[in-house]
């Protein structure tokens, strides 16, 4: 599951990064992380889940390859990034429910089942999918689902979204794109 | 469908897209490849390691999805792409409500005035004078800032004083009675004429000729009707004392827009200047209560009313923006 960082890009950088970004890294650390925590028990009600999400945006804040040092309102700025990783968290929360409950229900008693690693594995590509879909109009969205969860063909989907089938494989183009893309940057 | 597959475009989005492209015309299944297209697909993953290794890609993440729980798939991305996780949370829903209320409860306490104003039968505005002619050759003139509203029938004649000041010179018609209503109370008239001035808290009546009969607006409160050279403030609850003043000066107002004051409370005076001038007058009315002013002012100017005024008493006028001038009294060192 872990992958080294240099399988992406923009991870390197961090390590290339001069010693005086990560000083202030350690600094933004030190005076930021006690009611970024602080506020995230307050709004999440649990200072256990704030103190995670807490260190996943600093996770997150160090993985960037833009300058930290030009960062002038560090607050408001690490809030956005909570925030976000907050909505993903949710997300990724819907969508691994959703994925069980109806696993169990569809499961035949004939079938086995599947292990626990494989389910993870496919909940997080579902979410990488997820993520990638979330940023495309709805018709490519559907469009996407229809012909690779759902199986159908090409025209079907046309007559079902009221396009053209041209129409359809630039919807498909698309979102293959944009899922192609989301596994590349992977960062887990 | 394919619309490039040159060499030159070697970056890796555009790598992306074209093998998309292929990708998806290679699997129509209703519409399947020619064998032509089928070279073509072959020559461009030939073509570049980098095309080869797109198009791997795709087909691995295609395979692989297939590969997936097809109900549980389904239910976990439309789950997850709906706008389920966006949903509010109740404090935000209570914080727009409550800025929606802010917003709109003095909307709906000002607007039914506002309207009312606006749809006035006749209105005049800041510094501005206008008379009238009614359908009964009655004459009616509106002071500056004034607006009524005209209601006739066969038995009576109504006029509803809005705002502002009026001078009524009524046609005589015993068997339809003329009255000018405002939300303080009533004034009839028999053939006669008269000035309302209506006040933030009471309706003030001034007799020119003839007789009028006022009554207030919750009680049945009733006076003699008034002479000429009288006038009355009407309160909503009650009637003032009935006093004298003179028809000459209060038709200086009305012929040549001069406002004759003898011996009036200074705030008085603030009060009837400011319906001349387009800002507001901000003033405490209790410390100029014990100024009394005796002047002749010109309407017409306000400001330099005031600065008369602010010539003869120890007054203070700041003007903070166009709309807005500050009167304070300063006392005399």
């Amino acid at each position: 599951m872990v992958q080294p960082f240099n399988m992406s890009s923009n991870k390197q950088i961090v390590f290339d990064q001069p010693s005086y970004k990560n000083s202030f890294i350690a600094s933004l650390y030190e005076n930021h992380h006690y009611w970024l925590t602080g506020w995230l028990s307050k709004k999440l009600g649990c200072s256990q889940n704030a103190s995670d999400l807490t260190h996943d945006t600093f996770v997150n804040v160090i993985s960037k390859q833009n300058d930290l040092t030009q960062i002038r309102e560090p607050r408001p700025w690490l809030l956005t990034i909570a925030k976000r990783l907050l909505i993903d968290k949710r997300r990724r929360f819907l969508l691994e429910q959703a994925y069980l409950e109806e696993l169990k229900l569809s499961l035949d008693d004939a079938e086995p089942i599947p292990s626990t690693e494989d389910v993870y594995l496919v909940i997080n590509a579902l979410s990488t999918i997820s993520e990638a879909l979330e940023t495309l109009p709805s018709h490519v969205r559907q469009a996407f689902i229809l012909r690779h969860i759902d199986g159908l063909t090409q025209s079907a989907i046309g007559k079902k979204l009221g396009v053209s089938t041209t129409m359809v494989q630039k919807y498909l183009i698309q979102s293959l794109v944009a899922c192609q893309q989301a596994f590349e940057t992977e960062t887990f | 469908m394919v619309t490039s597959s040159s060499p030159e475009v070697t970056d890796s989005e555009s790598i992306v897209t074209q093998a998309a492209e292929w990708v998806v015309l290679m699997s129509d299944e209703e519409n399947p490849p020619s064998t032509a297209q089928k070279q073509a697909f072959l020559d461009w993953r030939n073509q570049d390691p980098q095309h080869d290794e797109a198009v791997d890609k795709l087909q691995t993440l295609l395979g692989d999805i297939q590969q997936f729980p097809r109900s549980a798939s389904k239910a976990a991305l439309s789950v997850s792409t709906s706008k389920a996780y966006h949903q509010h949370s109740w404090q935000t829903l209570a914080k727009t409500f409550v800025l929606l209320m802010v917003i709109f409860i003095p909307m709906f306490v000002w607007l039914p005035d506002k309207v009312t104003l606006m749809m006035a039968d006749k209105q005049t505005s800041v510094g501005d004078w206008q008379s009238y002619t009614l359908v009964d050759n009655s004459v009616i003139m509106l002071s500056s800032d004034s607006a009524i509203n005209v209601d006739f029938n066969h038995s009576q004649r109504t006029i509803h004083l809005l705002k502002g000041e009026i001078r009524v010179k009524v046609s005589k018609n015993p068997q339809r009675p003329f009255v000018v209503k405002t939300e303080h109370g009533s004034l009839t008239a028999l053939g006669t004429e008269f000035s309302v001035d209506k006040r933030s808290d009471y309706t003030l009546l001034k007799v020119i000729e003839s007789t009028v009969a006022a009554t207030c607006q919750r009680r049945g409160c009733d006076v003699k009707p008034l002479q000429p050279g009288q006038q009355i403030r009407v309160y909503a609850e009650h009637l003032g004392k009935v006093s004298d003043f003179s028809i000459a000066d209060a038709s200086l107002m009305w012929n040549k827009r001069q406002l004759m004051v003898d011996g009036m409370p200074l705030n008085e005076v603030l009060t009837i200047l400011n319906r001349f001038h387009k800002g507001y007058f901000y003033f405490d009315a209790q410390p100029l209560e014990n100024y009394h002013v005796s002047a002749v002012l010109p309407l017409d100017n306000p400001q330099a009313a005031l600065s008369l005024l602010a010539d003869s008493f120890p007054l203070k006028v700041t003007h903070i923006t166009p709309w807005w001038t500050a009167i304070t009294v300063v006392p005399k060192t």
